[in-house]
Formats: C-alpha cells, structure tokens, sequence
C-alpha cells in the first residue's frame, strides 16, 4: 500500500498537462495519454495491523474520514492524505456495516441487524452513544444478508436495501430479503420495493429519486442501475413472498417466467422495472457497487452532473449520464478510470470534489493488487477527450465529446462507428448471455459545426435493449484519440421528439 | 539381534525387563527386603501362587496383554515362533516358555494349534496393509527421534521382527491406543494423531518395502507432486520438466500440499472411477492458474494469475476408470484451489477420495504365510486351557486359570516346578539368572521378613524404573538419554539444553503438587511446548501408583500462611509481570498468549502445578537448582530488586505478589506489553473492552459480544433482548465472521461458559406461571440502543412498553479470576407493580424476587445490583 501511493505520487507530479501528442496524427511517439493522465488516484496509507475493509465512507467537516470496516470497526483518520495520517479507532462490535451517513451530529449505519445512529458526545474520539432506530427485519445468519445503505430521502427517511440470502438460514427464512425499505424514524418500517438482488449501491439524485445498483446473477442478466420506485419489482423472487404480507407496498407481482427477454418481463410481471442502465458484463466490471453524482460543479473535471459508480470485481469507477425519456430514466455507461488498489465497494464525494474510493475484496474476488483500501481520485484540471454523453433522439443518437474532435482530420481516414444492439433474458440461472444481438447500420452520422456533437441515425432501434456504440479513429485537436471509445445506451423508450 | 536394554517397553508383544535386568538394578544387595520385593514384583511368582493376604499385594503384577485381537495385530507365522521360544525371540521378556516341556518334535505342532486358536477368533479384524508413501516414511523419522521413542526404543524396531509380525494400518491403530493392547501401561500414549501413527508405523515397518512380498492395487485418493515455479511468471511451470520437491498421496484436492505459500506448482493424478455412461459437469477453482484433463483431453483450463476464480465445463464419459490429472500454480499472495465434480444421479461434490483412485503398492509382512492346513483350533483351545494361559492374559470368555491348583507361595521349594532346570510340560519356563533365583528362593524362606513393605525411597526408585522414566529424565544423577539420544530431542527458540531435554526429577515430589504429577503421569500434559518430545500418558493406574509411591518419599515442608484475596496485592503482579516491572513476558507465554521473545513455559500454569514454597526458591537461586538455565536472578543478595517501584523492591513482597496474580490462572487478566497474537483472528481486549458483532451458535444472528481485559466476557443477544452468555479466558476468535463466506456461528473462544437462561431478565407472574421464555421482539421487547462509558464499558438499552432498562456490565476481580457487576436501572412513568427480577446466585440457582421501586422524576425509579459470579 506504501509502494503504491509513493508509485501514485510520482504519477501526480509528472505534469498538469496531458502528454502532448504529435499534431500529425503520425501518434505512437509519444506514449497515449491514460486514465491516470488526468484523474490520480493517491492512496491512504494504511498501518499494517489494520485490516481497512472498507464498506463506508464519510468526510468530515474538519477533514478527516470516518471509515467503517466489514469488521464492524470505524476508523477515524485524520489528516488522510498527510505524510502520517492518524487511525483511531471510533467504535467495534457493528454487524457488517456497508454505509455510513452524517446527520445532525448523528452517524448513521446500516448493520445486519439495525438502522442505528451513533455519536462521540463526550468528545474522548469514541463513540459513546448508539440508538436503535429501526430493526423491524429478523436476520438468520446467512452470511449473504448484508443491508446497504443508509441514505436520507429529501423528506428525512432513511432508505436501506437489503441483499438476498444465498444458502443455510440456520435461524429460519427470513422476510424482507431482497427489499428496499423506507425507515421514518419512531414508525413501522415501509417495504417499498422487491426483487433485488444484491443491490450494494444506493443513491439519492439530485433531483430527489433513489436509485440503485444490483448484481448480475440469478434472475439478473447483467448489473445494472434503476429507480426505486414504490410498488415496483425488479425481477428476483427470493424474497417475492414478503409481498404477501401486511406491511408490504408491493403487489405479488406472480410467478416468475424462467426465460422471457427483459423488456418483455412486464407483460408477464406485475409492476416489473426495467433499469435504467445495463453495465454490460466484463465490458463494464462483474459487480457494480456505491456510486455517487458529481455535485462539484466542474471541481470534478467535465462531468459535473453525471454518476459515478464502482465496480468491486474490476478495482474501477464507471461513469453513467442519465435523461428521462417518456417518463422513464434512461441512459448510458461509460469506462471512467479502471487499475484502483481493491475492489471498489464505496465512492464519496469530498468537499473539494475529489472522490474517496473505499475497497475491500474479502468475500469477492477483485482484479486490485491489494486487499483492501482507500484512495482518493482528484482531477488534475486537464480535460480528457472522452464522450461526454450519449443522448436518444428519434432517429438514432447524438454523442457530445468534452473537447472538438478535429474536423479538419475527419476526411482521411473517417471516423470508424459501429454499433450493435442486445438485451438480456430474465431466467433462473447465474447471468444471461447477450441475447438476440444485432448489428446496427449507422445510416448517417455528420458533426456539429464546433465539433462537439456527432449525430448518427441508426437503423433498427429497438426499445428495451442495450445499444453499444463503438467510436474509433476519432481526433482531438491535439491529435489525441478518445480515451475509450464505447458506451452503452439501454434504450427504454425512443424519444419521439 | 541389537535390542538395547533400555527397550523393555519395547512395543512388540509382550516384553517388559525381566530377571535378567532385575539382576543388574538396585536388587545388588542381596538379602535386604527391599531387593526382595523388587524381584518379586518383577517375576510373576504370585500371579499363580498366592500369598498370605496384606502388604504383599502392592506385588500384583501388570496384567498381561489379553489375546482377543491378537489376530488383528500379529501375523501367524510370528505368533507360533513367538510361542516355541520367547526369550529367544525377545531376551528379557517375562513370557515364559510353556512349550518348554513338550517333546521337541510336538512343539511346532502346540505352537501351530494355539495361534489357530488364538487368531480364529471372530472378533479379529484382518491385517490392514496401507502404501507406503514417500512423505509418511520422512515424517515417521522425524517423529520417531523427536518426540522420545528412540530413548526407550533405540534401535529396537531396526529388529525384522516388527516388519514380519504386523502390518502398516494395525501397526497404526496400536499405536494409537497402546492401552487397549497393553493394560500395563508400559508402552505409554504418546498423543499420536492419526496421521503421525501412520508415518511412525510406516516407516517403523519400512523393512517390508525393501523385502516384503508385494500387491499392486488401486487404491482410494490422488498421486500428487509438488514442483519448483519455474515457467513463464503468468502460465506458471511446465510441469514436464518443472522440478519435484515433494510427493505424496492425497485424499483432497486443494493448494496445500507441498508446505508452501508462493512460488510453486502441483500436479493431481490418478484414475476417475466413471459409474455411469452420462454427461458430468466439472468445476475448478483456483488462485492462481489451474487446468483440468481427463483422459488427455483438456476440459477446464486458466493458465492465468488470477484471484479465486471458478470455471465450470462439461463432459461426456463412458462408465469406468478414466486418466485424470489436475494442475495448479500459484506465484504469489492468496492461494486456493477447489474441484469437484456432478452427474447422473449425484449432486455437484468436491472429488471424493473413492471418487479417484491411483495404482499403488501394499506390503505384506516379512514371511507372511497363512495358518497351516495341520493346525487344528480346537487343539488349541483345549491347549490353552491346559497350559492355564488365562491366568495371565485376560479374555473377554471366561478360562480356567491356575490359581486353584498351583501351590501356594509361602509352600514352593527351591527346584520343584518352574524353579526346576527342566520344568514338565505344562508348566512355564522363566529361564531364571542365578542371582534372580536366589533371590527368590531368599524371598520364600522369609516371606514373614518381607511384611513391612519395601521402603519409600526404593519404592520410588522401582516406579520410575519400571515406567522408564529415566530414560528421559535424569533423577538423582541417574539416567537421562544417552549424548547420542539427546542430539536428535529438539526444541524451538533459544532455549539450550533446557528447551530440548525433559527436565530432571530430582526432588519432583516436592517440585509438583501432588494432582499435578499425578495428572501428568496419568495424561501426559505438557507445559513446554517448545519441546518436541513429548510426555507419554500412563493412564490413570500407572500415574496414581507414580504419585502415591514418590509423596510417600517426601520431606514434610512447613505449611504457608493462608494469604486472603488482595486485588491491590494481584494489579502488582500483574505489573511485575509486564513490560515496565520485571518483564516476565519477554520470555515466558501468558495465559496462551506468545511473549515478546521466546516462547517460554506459560506462566499461567505455575500456580496450578508447582508448590509456592519452590516456585519462591526457584525465584531467588534458580542456578542452584538448574545450572544451565537462561532462568535471570531479579533479586541481590539481601533480597532487594532494581525495581523499587514496586513493594519496596523487597523480594518476598515481590514474589508473594507474582504467586498471587499467577494463581488466577488462564483467567489471568494479560499483563501489560503483552503483544496478543499478531495477524490472528483470535480477539484479545488488552486496555479496555473490545466490541464484536457477529452470529452465534445457540443465540441468534444478531449477537453483540464484549471483552473485558480482565478476561470475563459476554454476549448480549440482541435479536432475544437480553444477556445470554458470560465466560472466562480467551475472548472470541474471528476468522469465521471476518475470514470466510459462510457466515459461521460462532462460540465463545473461552472456558467456563455460563449459559444464562432464556428469558427476560424481568416479568408479570401471574399465580403458577413458569418464567417467560421468551425475551424478542414477539415477546414485547425492544432494543432502545447501547452506551459506552469512558471505559468502554457496556450499557444495555432495552424496553418492554413503557419500561425502560439499563443494564450495565462491568468487569471485577477476585481470588477466582474475575466476575461480572451487573447493574440495573429501571424506570417507568407508572409503578409498573408485581414486576418480578430473575438471577442466578453464585451456586448458579435461580432466584425471584420482587423489584422495590422508589418515586423519581416523572414516574418510578428501580436500581439493582448483581454480582454475577459463575
């Protein structure tokens, strides 16, 4: 972990500037620009008899961190990114917390058993206080019944998912599995939504919806994203039968098809929800985690506005643009920045609009070199030429870069598109193939006058399926390709204007 | 035929150092009751011939081996040697020769009829015949140097007699019980695992792979072989001219064999025994890279550096054996490796070891052959019955013995019977020395002399001979094991001699309380671990005798002040024990934790085992009493220490302090600077209490667990709403919660669990109802929250309705280690009246009693103190 900051650190102090390339696009003399060219990750240095498996992250107004562990530790550390940060110990003995929430003087978590808040009231550097707000649900000691979250709505509730069991119960079948619940402190808890599945990521929007993140596996064809929405069911029926019990908002949506494709599920399903974005698997990491938006306002590079998501499996952070299309949320996903130290489980936005990454790979294998960690991803000012969103119009899609390609270029050799469309079977075995895949022809694609939009009109959209765009032979005015050249548009609905 | 002297528990059937050793052992002065007795007790004499009722019957002899199984250990080749003539098998064994009367040209026929006798036996399982492996036969080696055979056993089983008498697996299976076979004891447990008496049989019957008549067979589980890394640093060694640096036999598939961590290859082979024609499904799971082939064919292959990944094929097999073979690399970091197997009609398995067999060798014994066709069972019996061979080896069929008939002892006469030079058929052969004989025959003419019993001293001198306790142990500048002996004992860390050699027994009996030289001889607990040789355990007959006869040997000691509980006097010990008093810890283990430096004898086992008056002797001059130890004096001349900080630097305070924080035992709380074992799971609360959530066996999944330095513990049910557990010593150990993926139910790491009863701690009784035995959310309670005190000690938060409690928990100490304060505050805005508590008292009865509420703000107020002692 010391090896890798010093490693990052020098990284850092390389430039400010992105590797200029040669303007003849003759490129190859110089090394092509990377991910870490424009955002460095720097790590925390972590003391070797703590293990920093994290599962949340929470900045503090005087700079430092709280930081809670799957060993139900939290860690207060001080001056973080200092030459010798200070670990204290906070509080022990919490039950796999995978979140952590400031509010009102207040830290709140979600442990196996409770939503609970805790605070230092005597200042000593412990916790001293803990109050149980809500622990309506029984837990049977599947090692699988992790609960995320907490989040505050704008209306002050608190939100929890809780991920499905996977094998023994020795303390009897639990209800409430694979659930999003409402916890308004002093009342009953409010089971909102079901079908989850391991849904480790949850997030308020700007805007005030809540969404989530789930994971690829039974019943679930890929990771993706969606809206939480009251009522809805997203696919899993492990936990379907809770829906039969008085507190339930959901209605029994049936029994599951085993083999429907996706955007069918809701003619068989009651209140079936697609997501919002598919990450297709491996192209976009194996388990999508914590995510955040952008709320810097450009402290954060060019995509002030947009979510970022982890991904356990790939060490990596994803980015994803959203827009509401028909009364629906849809979007795509991009490659953001990928060779993180662990397994990425947390990602929280700092003051200064850096993002902390907290990891841990204990349970779930992941590509980092470590086994835990934290690091914070800061934005070195210089923009990167990227897409910067993929938007639906009725024809096909536009595509925004963050910089002017290089019309000049565009005549030899053109820009090289393709792009094919999937989706993804709902069905009770792990994972789903891409399914009914078809290669797109790209009737006609021409650019915006100041280079920054491409617009392309496609032949055979399909609603409901993922439509993957491939962008190569793309210049910016400094001859720089595009840093990753594909995203991932899942088409709900076809804008008609 | 090499028999060294020493192997008179030589484990072969039947040997114990008979008259000839007896004549060379303190039985030189002749004439003296003292060496009387001693031959007494060595012969067998009053086995058949009873004496006058009294002092002499301490001289029953060790029971003889029963001979009910006798075919499941010894083969009959050796079992019809073995009767034509014992002590030439064996010299010094006290099996006589009863053939010896029987014309010479019958007794290969007698011999042949009784061992058809004896080994027909139903209940005899057939000879277990096992491969001997590579590894087994080096670890059998090693473990018969270090762990103490070789200093009974020298090169005793060098003798080709074991190799042809017995087979691997029986050979194993006595050894793991040396009781059953040998009441006597003589041939002592020595805390064999099953594996180790594998390797020590293997490799103590190593003569049969050289000699013996071999089997080829297939046999259950995988060849394996582990290599050097070598090959490319992502695909990983080429496993045709990669290097081998060990082999064996695996039951399992998984990445552990061969010893290490990083930077080596292994390969699986063997034969997959296909029951049914069908498609299987096969998995294979590795960190790093792994491939998977049947029958030449690649099925599952990721030669990659890769954290754990699982790969999943099929594959369509005819029924039968066909050719498999795993590989497996790893280079760095994590490693695992995982594979099974599913198919028609069974469920997805990790390889079983009948699932894959390999082709290996079995020996039979040197010169095996069956039972004759001329030997007749039914000769034997009537044989056995004659010769009276029941009154020495017990059988589970009731025998004639000779008791009845044979004269009685104070009547023999000098030349009749066995003391004659030719005894008559039937009657035994000892082939007793002259001076053996003339000791025995001084012995009848004077039984009135020999009335009072043998002396102390020479009582204990005849127990630790007979037990062989001086082959290991030196007492009185006697015994000890031969230089050549004591190179191959080995200990770890820097101990010298006294790491490796066991210690003296020169005034043992006043060393030791007297349970604990009891217990060690009975059961052979060990305090050093460091030492590889190991205690034996003699069991419970042999270690009362070995306590009784060395106490009756010792000197009375003035008897201590009796020294009341002092918790002021026990923190001063505990600081005398730490870092910045004495620094105990630097060399000594606390309480199973390592120390700083070497792992030196646990300190927490002193109090328990030695007496104070030594342990104080020990503490001023341990040079006078162990010359060679790294034992450091802390106290000059006049009796004052360095350390003034503590009880003046007197000694005698000093040490009375030590004695008395020693004296909680494993319940100790840890001294200061005490590291507690480093990148373990085992959780040790050092300065203050340490919190652990997790699920818990017999609880719930929603358990919080608490640590007290002062090593009481606690778990509080969350989900059942009430204190469910306390214990003592270790606290918890983690790695089931924080290591794996299985969610594990936990238990407490430590002892003396008290469980408390299910329950609430408080109820409405109505007339004649039991207690309530539920406490949960069902039941009406509700957890409200925790609070930690400045300490970090625990309250508990909790409601019923309107009632709220707080129930706090703090740690004491007292002269029995440690108990738990456990207080209550209730309130409730109405009197909440006939509200009835519940506790256990000390003798762990439960106790009912009203709860007395006083008027406080707002409503009614009740506080309970409870000392929770267990």
């Amino acid at each position: 972990m010391v090896m890798l900051s010093v490693l990052l650190a020098s990284i850092s102090a390389l430039s400010l500037q992105a590797p200029s390339a040669d303007q003849s696009a003759s490129a190859g003399q110089a090394p092509a620009p990377t991910e870490a060219d424009y955002y460095q990750a720097q790590s925390v240095p972590v003391p070797d008899e703590i293990e920093l498996e994290i599962g949340g992250v929470q900045p503090l107004e005087d700079g430092s961190l709280l930081a809670c562990t799957r060993r139900g530790q939290v860690w207060r550390i001080v001056n973080p990114l200092g030459e010798s940060p200070q670990f204290s110990l906070w509080t022990d003995g919490l039950q796999e917390p995978l979140g952590l929430w400031l509010h009102e003087g207040w830290i709140y978590s979600a442990t196996r058993g409770e939503l609970l808040r805790m605070r230092d009231s005597s200042g000593d550097g412990r916790a001293d206080e803990f109050e149980t707000i809500n622990d309506d649900w029984n837990i049977s000691g599947n090692y699988h019944e992790y609960n995320f979250g907490p989040r505050p709505d704008s209306e002050g509730n608190w939100w929890i998912t809780t991920n499905r069991g996977f094998g023994g119960e020795p303390f009897g079948k639990p209800d409430w599995r694979g659930w999003a619940m409402r916890l308004k402190p002093g009342e009953p808890m409010e089971p909102m939504a079901a079908g989850l599945r391991s849904p480790a990521g949850l997030e308020l929007s700007p805007w005030g919806e809540l969404f989530y993140t789930d994971n690829q596996g039974e019943w679930c064809g890929a990771n993706k994203l969606s809206v939480i929405k009251e009522g809805a069911y997203y696919g899993d029926p492990f936990g379907i039968e809770s829906a039969h019990l008085p507190q339930s908002r959901v209605t029994y949506p049936g029994k599951n098809p085993d083999g429907i494709m996706m955007p069918k599920a809701h003619t068989k399903l009651l209140n079936f929800q697609l997501p919002a974005v598919w990450f297709p698997y491996n192209k976009m990491g194996r388990s999508a985690s914590g995510m955040a938006w952008d709320r810097s306002e450009g402290a954060f590079g060019p995509f002030a506005g947009q979510l970022f998501v982890g991904d356990q499996y790939q060490a990596s952070v994803m980015r994803v643009s959203l827009e509401k299309v028909a009364g629906e949320w849809q979007g795509a996903c991009y490659p953001f920045r990928k060779k993180l130290a662990a397994g990425v489980i947390r990602v929280r936005q700092a003051e200064d609009g850096g993002l902390w990454v907290g990891m841990s790979d204990r349970g779930w294998p992941s590509l980092g070199s470590e086994g835990y960690g934290l690091q914070k991803l800061t934005w070195n000012g210089v923009v990167p030429f990227e897409i910067h969103e993929m938007r639906a119009t009725p024809t096909g899609f536009d595509v925004q870069f963050t910089k002017p390609v290089d019309l000049a270029q565009q005549s030899v050799p053109p820009v090289k598109l393709s792009m094919s469309s999937y989706t993804y079977e709902l069905h009770s075995a792990y994972g789903s193939d891409e399914m009914e895949t078809q290669e797109l022809t790209i009737r006609e694609h021409h650019f915006s006058s100041d280079g920054l939009i491409l617009h392309v009109s496609v032949d055979g959209l399909r609603e409901g399926y993922v439509h993957e765009l491939q962008v190569k032979d793309l210049f910016d005015l400094d001859g720089h390709k595009l840093l990753h050249d594909v995203a991932y548009y899942t088409l709900i609905h076809i804008p008609t204007e | 035929m090499p028999f060294a002297v020493k192997a008179v528990c030589a484990f072969t059937f039947l040997a114990f150092g008979g008259s000839d050793i007896a004549a060379a052992a303190p039985a030189q002065q002749q004439g003296a009751p003292d060496s009387l007795l001693l031959e007494l007790e060595r012969s067998l004499c009053l086995t058949c011939h009873q004496a006058p009722e009294g002092p002499l019957d301490f001289l029953r002899p060790l029971p003889a081996p029963p001979l009910d199984h006798l075919g499941s250990r010894a083969t009959p080749a050796w079992v019809s040697d073995w009767l034509l003539d014992p002590q030439k098998m064996r010299p010094g064994t006290r099996m006589p020769n009863m053939l010896s009367g029987f014309p010479e040209a019958e007794r290969r026929q007698v011999a042949d009829d009784l061992t058809a006798f004896l080994l027909t036996n139903e209940s005899n399982q057939p000879l277990e015949m096992l491969e001997l492996a590579p590894d087994l036969l080096v670890q059998g080696e090693r473990l018969f140097n270090e762990i103490g055979c070789i200093a009974c056993h020298a090169d005793a089983f060098a003798d080709r007699q074991l190799a042809a008498m017995t087979a691997v697996g029986s050979l194993r299976d006595q050894l793991l019980a040396p009781h059953e076979i040998r009441p006597s004891a003589l041939m002592p447990d020595m805390h064999l695992t099953s594996d180790e008496a594998l390797s020590l049989a293997a490799w103590l019957l190593r003569a049969q792979q050289v000699d013996g008549p071999a089997q080829q067979q297939l046999l259950s589980g995988w060849n394996w072989k582990a290599f050097e890394y070598g090959g490319s640093p992502s695909t990983g060694p080429d496993f045709e001219t990669a290097v081998s640096f060990a082999s064996g036999i695996a039951r399992e598939v998984n990445a552990e064999y061969g010893g290490r961590k990083n930077s080596y290859g292994l390969t699986f082979e063997g034969v997959l025994m296909v029951p049914a024609d069908g498609g299987y499904q096969f998995y294979l799971g590795s960190d790093d890279g792994s491939s998977l082939t049947i029958d030449g064919e690649t099925v599952i292959e990721a030669l990659v550096r890769q954290a754990h990944t699982r790969k999943d094929a099929s594959h369509t097999l005819t029924a039968g054996a066909h050719r498999i073979r795993i590989t497996y690399y790893e280079g760095g970091g994590d490693e695992s490796l995982e594979a099974g197997w599913s198919g028609p009609g069974f469920a997805e398995r990790a390889f079983a070891a009948d699932d894959v067999m390999h082709e290996g060798q079995v020996f039979l014994p040197l010169g095996y052959s069956e039972i004759p066709a001329t030997a007749s069972a039914e000769r034997g019996a009537e044989l056995f019955d004659k010769l009276r061979c029941a009154s020495c080896h017990t059988s589970s069929t009731e025998r004639p013995t000779v008791l009845a008939a044979a004269p009685r002892f104070e009547d023999l006469t000098e030349g009749q019977g066995c003391m004659s030079g030719h005894p008559d058929a039937g009657v035994p052969s000892f082939k007793l020395s002259r001076s053996a004989r003339h000791l025995l025959i001084e012995a009848i003419a004077n039984t009135d002399l020999l009335m009072d019993g043998p002396s102390h001293a020479i009582r204990a001198a005849t127990t630790i001979e007979a037990m062989q306790c001086n082959a290991c142990h030196q007492r009185d500048g006697v015994g000890a094991p031969s230089e050549e002996q004591m190179r191959l004992f080995v200990g770890e860390g820097d101990f010298g001699e006294e790491g490796r050699v066991p210690p003296a027994l020169t005034s043992v009996e006043a060393k030791l309380q007297p349970h604990w030289l009891q217990n060690v001889v009975t059961t052979g607990e060990k305090v050093r671990p460091y030492m590889m040789t190991r205690m034996p355990a003699f069991g419970e007959a042999v270690g009362s005798q070995v306590a009784r006869d060395l106490l009756a040997n010792r000197r009375p000691t003035p008897a201590l002040p009796e020294r009341g509980f002092d918790e002021a006097e026990v923190q001063m010990g505990r600081e005398i024990a730490g870092n910045k008093g004495l620094a105990c810890i630097s060399c000594h283990n606390m309480a199973g934790h390592q120390s700083a430096g070497i792992p030196g004898l646990d300190l927490a086992t002193v109090a328990e085992r030695l007496e104070p008056l030594w342990f104080q002797q020990w503490l001023r001059n341990p040079h006078e009493m162990r010359s060679d130890t790294r034992m450091p004096v802390f106290w000059d001349a006049e009796g004052k220490s360095a350390l003034t900080r503590l009880g003046d630097g007197n000694a005698t305070t000093q040490i009375n302090a030590l004695w008395a924080y020693l004296s909680l035992g494993a319940a100790m709380p840890l001294p200061e600077g005490l590291i507690t074992d480093p990148n373990t799971y085992n959780l040790t609360p050092m300065d203050r209490p340490l919190y652990f959530g997790t699920f818990m066996k017999g609880l719930s999944a929603r358990v919080l667990t608490v640590g007290f330095p002062e090593r009481v513990h606690l778990a509080f049910d969350q989900h059942n709403v009430r204190l469910a557990k306390v214990w003592r010593g270790d606290f918890m150990n983690a790695k089931g919660t924080w290591d794996g993926r299985a969610g594990q139910l936990e238990s407490p790491a430590g002892v003396e669990i008290l469980d408390l009863p299910a329950g609430p701690a408080f109820a409405w009784l109505t007339a004649g109802q039991d207690w309530p035995t539920e406490s949960g959310k069902d039941a009406g309670w509700r957890m409200v929250g925790q609070r930690r005190d400045a300490g970090g000690n625990p309250t508990f938060r909790y409601r019923f309705e309107d009632l709220q409690v707080e129930e706090s928990m703090r740690a004491k100490l007292s002269a029995d280690g440690a108990y738990f304060q456990r207080s209550f505050v209730l309130f409730s805005p109405q009197l909440p009246s006939g509200l009835m508590r519940r506790w256990l008292d000390e003798n762990g009865e439960v106790q009912v009693a009203a709860v007395d509420w006083t008027p406080g703000d707002g409503g009614y107020i009740a506080t309970i103190e409870e000392e929770l002692k267990w």
